[in-house]
């Protein structure tokens, strides 16, 4: 036993030497202490042909369109045969790791957050006001991403909220068409109800989800009051948006909840998909980028695409236009850091390489994204039948900014669990919406000391 | 002692040759530990008296006690506070009820199934062995209200439905369960092999005194057992503070903050708020109270070994 | 007299049995998940039908998480770390129980008090100070911290059940003329194989599980871990529920192996040693 101990010992301490020096050689081309040497060995003098071997790691938080980036990867190392690119793991809070020791991956995916802002400060950000791709982008867009005139990066697509249908259900209970106003919509979750079925989901899980069903009521009453989404946007960000200042929306978003169905505030979104595929429940409220997702749920359950019904929320009154809200998704950022030419110059390439049309419409297809980039043609974006439809109205729909872009993470996970109570039935919304309220202006305050 | 050598070797000078040799094999592992787990931990301590986001270009910003300051105004503080309590204490006192009550019930010789203990024993030591991350996840699907095992486990016997994760009191009941089912494994081991220690002769002297098996149960093998009690209790408790993963990723914290552990804030302020400063407050809050109650622990559970 | 023996036996049987199955509920339903699609999962949670049966997810999820290197690099990190402190907290235990000195009661007590630590406070401090040493990223990162944060548990084990070997063994070896470590190294070290393999057992399974030290430390592309490959399928918008769970059951068989091998040594030997704090 002892003899068989030690034996163990010895052949780890072995493959743990072995698997270090391994690591090592990668560890000098990444680190960032200034450990150049290997990458300033580039002259002015070499040949066309002969390039720096570059690894470049390529990070996207929470990613979902694994095989598409692994396929556009493989491609760009195809025509880039001295450049290795590696597809990073999600990792829990990764950013905040990146922070704290400026060990930033060269690709990554960001919103304009406060950690954002903190790596710009650092400088772990590129600008990327000058890459080719920021020719194709409006400016409104390239202001929305730019932060002390860094321009972090392209954002991947445009989120908008919607409100999915299971037509099949509606029809049953006498509704051939989607409800159009707050009272059609009221009565349509009653007639729902009545056939013994749940009428409305979310994903009470995830913020951005759980926020977006009280800020669409909330846009219906307050945002025709502040004119315009900048006016809406500023309040909200200096902390004098009253959001108990419009009884109307509080009292809606109570009338709402009592039909929200139970197990709601749990749900992730793929449980929301798997709720509507078990054909249950009638309505979900959701971000377009989980269409792909929930319309195919629905065509599993109903079996027929036909009976996918999507409108953008209804909860506006009689004879108004119906809001939206609005964000720009993620942007696709560039790492700030200098690793020597040639590394910077492969990851400049890289970056361009993926909004080329023809490669970034690999992501597109598999993740349905509505693209903010205007040099796509139609036959290369590829998006579901019932946002395709939606796509148009958009632009024209009064919209807010959806919630992530101005909130503060102290008042976003306050409000969601006060918002959360609220769909479960453990408190009113008067309640809830007296919480954001004190937590906005607390925070704000917080913020000015 | 008889032997001179063994005298001669009692001097002084052999003892702190001993000592000194003691000590030359025990500053490895006093290395290891100052050096990744005790400098650390100053650092949190001092974090916890400034201000600072995280950043490594951003210099911390001293503050002295404000972060302790405002703890009492974090949001959901004293929900936070209580169910970090409920929770360890109830997962403790579950955890090692059960475990002893199945030690107990798997170590009666007379069914004369040895084979089947054994794997009864590895059995329950299987929910210890699978992976945090994937035990959450499984916890959360099976809590489902619509869908979940459990409920369609009820809904077979007649009975209503659970909302398990969203009713005040039962979603803690949901977590506590959960983390009891993780824990009881280990103690089952440490018990069983306390049992295997306790000499049969007391039994069977008992037995001929003509006591009962339900006094033998008492008054022999639980006093007796009085050890492993102890270690089960301070380990369970300890592993019971400092849950992280599992109560997170079944309820996260809701519904309001009623399933919220202090771990779970400290992970909100350091990783998603960027105050490292009340998240530091809050660890070195927590490190406090373990701190406490292994001490009030330890000498109730000492004081009961010792008289036995 | 006979029936009414015969009842309470069957009873605690009868409670046996059922919380046994009660525990191995969950268990039950991740293994026969991981070996549905997606739309079976959902549907019908407890039934298993041979129509139903699918390696599917087996084979995506070996694919897609790197399973080979993962496993390598986890039982690299699982192995030093376990060596290190089997070793360190064996001769730490040794010392604290054997030679008398205040220093080391100090020290115990020490040691023993830094258990209540949690590591999720701790964790940015140590990334930065591994940034520092420059071991960011590195395997040797995750093997000293996890070494280190099971040493006081692992000296905790040690230290108790050194004490209750008798003090004749120690004198013999003196007799003989072996050193404090000799000692340490030859005698009382063998006799401890039961402790060892419970300490083994207890950290081994926290390292080979862990996911928070892998995934602060270690940079996912260049040196994958068991734990954060898993995470992988929990996407933002989809969670391959199936595929996660066959990979799971993957991760886990190796240690169950090694659960199951190592069991028969440490019940059998620890009443031997006795349990004594």
């Amino acid at each position: 036993m002892k003899k068989a101990l030690a034996l163990l010992l010895t052949i780890c301490m072995l493959g743990a030497l072995g698997g270090c020096s391994k690591q090592s050689d990668n560890g000098n081309e990444k680190s960032v202490e200034g450990n150049a040497e290997g990458n300033t060995g580039e002259t002015t003098e070499e040949k066309q042909e002969e390039h720096e071997e570059v690894t470049l790691y390529v990070y996207m938080q929470d990613i979902d369109a694994i095989d598409a980036w692994n396929e556009l990867l493989a491609n760009f190392m195809e025509e880039y045969p001295w450049i290795t690119c590696e597809l990073m793991d999600s990792q829990e809070k990764y950013y905040t790791t990146v922070l704290a020791t400026g060990d930033m991956p060269d690709i990554a995916n960001l919103s304009l957050s406060s950690e954002a802002r903190a790596m710009v400060d650092a400088g772990l950000i590129a600008d990327t006001s000058k890459t080719e791709v920021c020719q194709h982008v409006s400016q409104d867009y390239l202001d929305s991403v730019t932060y002390e005139g860094v321009c972090i990066g392209v954002p991947q697509g445009v989120a908008f909220s919607v409100m999915f249908y299971n037509m099949k259900i509606l029809q049953e209970a006498g509704w051939d068409k989607v409800p159009s106003n707050r009272d059609e919509f009221l009565q349509c979750c009653k007639d729902v109800k009545a056939k013994g079925y749940d009428a409305l989901t979310l994903a009470g899980d995830k913020t951005t989800c759980c926020w977006m069903l009280w800020e669409c009521i909330l846009a219906t009453e307050a945002g025709a009051a502040y004119g315009s989404t900048s006016a809406f946007d500023e309040a909200f960000k200096d902390g004098t948006l009253e959001f108990a200042g419009y009884p109307e929306a509080t009292r809606l978003l109570d009338e709402v909840s009592a039909y929200i169905m139970p197990g709601t505030t749990a749900y992730t979104e793929d449980d929301v998909a798997s709720a509507m595929a078990s054909g249950n429940v009638a309505m979900c409220i959701a971000g377009n980028w989980s269409a792909g997702n929930i319309c195919g749920a629905i065509e599993t359950v109903t079996g027929d695409a036909a009976y996918v019904g999507a409108s953008l929320p209804p909860f506006q009154k009689e004879g108004e236009a119906s809001w939206t809200t609005v964000a720009p998704e993620s942007s696709l950022v560039m790492s700030g850091v200098d690793q020597g030419e040639a590394h910077n110059e492969a990851r400049l390439q890289l970056y361009e390489y993926i909004w080329e049309p023809e490669n970034y419409k690999l992501l597109q297809n598999a993740r349905g994204i509505v693209p903010v980039i205007d040099n796509m043609t139609s036959d290369q974006i590829v998006l579901d039948a019932a946002i395709a439809a939606l796509v148009d109205e958009v632009p024209s729909a009064p919209s807010i900014s959806m919630g992530f872009n101005c909130w503060t993470a102290e008042f976003r996970s306050i409000a969601c669990t006060a918002l959360n109570d609220v769909y479960a039935g453990n408190s009113t919304a008067e309640a809830a919406v007296n919480t954001m309220q004190t937590t906005l202006q607390q925070s704000y305050l917080n913020m000015e000391e | 002692m008889t032997l001179t050598r063994t005298n001669r070797k009692n001097t002084r000078s052999y003892m702190k040759r001993r000592i000194r040799h003691g000590s030359l094999m025990l500053l490895p592992t006093m290395i290891f530990v100052v050096a990744f787990v005790v400098i650390p931990l100053i650092y949190v301590g001092i974090i916890s008296f400034c201000k600072w986001n995280g950043s490594r270009t951003v210099k911390m910003k001293f503050v002295g006690l404000q972060n302790y300051m405002r703890l009492g105004n974090v949001v959901g503080f004293r929900d936070m506070l209580i169910f970090t309590f409920v929770f360890a204490i109830a997962v403790t006192v579950l955890t090692v009820l059960v475990s002893l009550v199945m030690a107990l019930a798997l170590d009666i010789p007379s069914y004369g199934r040895y084979v089947n203990r054994s794997f009864l024993r590895a059995c329950w030591y299987i929910p210890a062995l699978i992976g945090g991350v994937a035990v959450g996840v499984v916890w959360r699907i099976m809590y489902n209200y619509n869908n979940g095992v459990i409920n369609s486990i009820l809904d077979m016997m007649g009975l209503a439905k659970v909302n398990w994760l969203e009713t005040y009191g039962v979603t803690g009941i949901a977590v506590i369960i959960a983390q009891v089912w993780v824990q009881v494994g280990m103690c089952i081991i440490i018990f069983l092999a306390g049992l295997q220690s306790i000499p049969l002769e007391l039994y069977e002297s008992a037995t001929i005194d003509g006591a009962s098996k339900l006094q033998q149960r008492l008054k022999i093998t639980i006093p007796l057992l009085a050890p492993s009690i102890t270690i089960n209790f301070v380990t369970t408790s300890i592993a019971a503070f400092k849950a992280y993963e599992l109560p997170y990723t079944i309820s996260k914290g809701l519904p309001g903050y009623s399933t919220h552990l202090v771990t779970q804030m400290i992970y909100h302020y350091s990783f998603e708020a960027l105050d490292y400063g009340t998240g530091a407050a809050l660890s070195i809050l927590l490190v406090i109270l373990i701190a406490a109650i292994q001490l009030i622990q330890l000498i109730i559970l000492r004081r009961r070994e010792d008289i036995y | 007299m006979k029936r009414k023996k015969k009842v309470v036996p069957l009873l605690m049987e009868g409670l046996i049995l059922f919380i046994t199955i009660a525990i191995l509920l969950p268990v039950f339903y991740f293994v026969i998940s991981a070996f549905k699609s997606r739309e079976d999962i959902l549907f019908y949670p407890l039934k298993m039908t041979v129509e139903m049966f699918t390696f599917d997810n087996f084979i995506i999820a070996f694919s897609k998480m790197k399973y080979f290197a993962s496993v390598k690099n986890t039982a690299i990190i699982t192995g030093v770390s376990l060596a290190f402190t089997v070793g360190l907290s064996s001769m730490a235990g040794f010392v604290i129980a054997r030679v008398q000195a205040r220093r080391f009661q100090i020290s115990y007590s020490f040691l023993v008090a830094l258990m209540v630590i949690p590591f999720i406070g701790c964790v940015i401090p140590l990334v930065i100070i591994m940034n520092r040493i420059g071991l960011y990223n590195h395997l040797w990162a995750c093997i000293l911290i996890q070494s280190s944060w099971n040493l006081p548990f692992a000296t905790f084990l040690y230290t108790g059940f050194m004490k209750s070997l008798p003090g004749e063994l120690e004198e013999a070896a003196m007799i003989d003329g072996c050193s404090l470590f000799k000692t340490y190294l030859r005698v009382f070290l063998p006799l401890q194989a039961p402790v060892t393999a419970t300490c083994c057992i207890r950290c081994g399974i926290g390292v080979w599980n862990d996911y928070l030290v892998s995934s602060s430390f270690l940079n996912s592309a260049k040196s994958p871990t068991l734990m954060v490959s898993v995470k992988k399928f929990f996407g933002q918008y989809v969670n391959e529920y199936g595929q996660s769970f066959a990979a799971v059951v993957m991760c886990s068989i190796p240690i169950f192996l090694v659960f199951i091998f190592l069991q028969k040594y440490f019940i059998k030997g620890m009443a031997a040693g006795a349990v004594k704090g």
